[in-house]
């Protein structure tokens, strides 16, 4: 560990950049092989691995449950994020913030819109970004095939009222357009 | 061989992949499968237009959880 923290003289907080930056991870031009896109899983702690992948990331995406306990934590990561953004990586821009383990067909109830009304959107002020906070409109439902079967359940035929390959697009598009991907 | 045909085709070999836990195969052809249903009935030339049309991202993901 300490090897590792001390190698090279380049800062700990810089390596995935750097890997990323090497060339051969991302594509920079079409003819490339590299990827269109890396997503980052980071806990919601300051943790070295956390502190990398801000650092190395274009945008941040929060999932959080609809709950009391849950949402409460939101503002307080939020303020850790733009102290990072501040700091050390000022590319970083939010995405928004995406609800989860909602009603299965991905209708929000009274308590959990209240949710949003209040603590939600007061967590997002905690983001201070030139574009502001978001909260997706499509949550992400809970669904048993979402985490029992590969892709989350994208290629489930269910019966449900909305289906969960629907959802994941709607979400997909969503996001597409609030990272204006190409 | 009509575009349906092909799909069910590929649906099969999906549920083969699946079956001895080759999870990214049938991922590949389980969404190349997805694809062909959303374009049934389509000419063979408007598929391959539909194909080029829609590049998917290449994209990876990277669990530091």
């Amino acid at each position: 560990m300490v090897q590792w923290v001390m190698r090279g003289g380049s800062d700990v907080r810089y390596r995935l950049i750097e890997v990323f930056m090497k060339g051969g991870v991302l594509k920079g031009r079409p003819q490339d092989n590299g990827f269109d896109i890396v997503i980052i899983d980071a806990p919601p702690r300051l943790t070295t691995a956390t502190v990398n992948a801000l650092c190395a990331s274009t945008h941040l995406l929060v999932p959080t449950a609809l709950t009391p306990i849950s949402a409460r934590a939101v503002g307080p990561f939020l303020k850790m994020a733009r102290g990072i953004r501040v700091e050390l990586n000022q590319e970083l821009r939010l995405a928004g913030v995406v609800g989860t383990l909602t009603s299965p067909d991905g209708s929000l109830n009274a308590r959990e819109q209240q949710l949003i009304k209040t603590i939600v959107d007061d967590a997002l002020q905690e983001w201070k970004g030139a574009e502001g906070g978001y909260m997706f409109k499509r949550t992400i439902p809970r669904r048993a095939s979402m985490s029992t079967t590969d892709a989350l359940g994208y290629f489930v035929d269910d019966d449900a009222k909305i289906s969960i390959r629907d959802i994941l697009d709607e979400f997909g598009a969503e996001l597409g357009e609030r990272i204006k991907l190409p | 061989m009509k575009v349906a045909e092909i799909r069910e085709a590929l649906d099969e070999f999906g549920r083969l992949y699946a079956d001895h836990g080759r999870a990214a195969e049938a991922t590949a052809l389980r969404t190349l499968t997805v694809f062909l249903k959303d374009h049934e009935g389509s000419s063979v030339s408007a598929l391959a237009s539909a194909i080029r049309a829609s590049r998917p991202k290449k994209a990876t993901s990277i669990d530091l959880a």
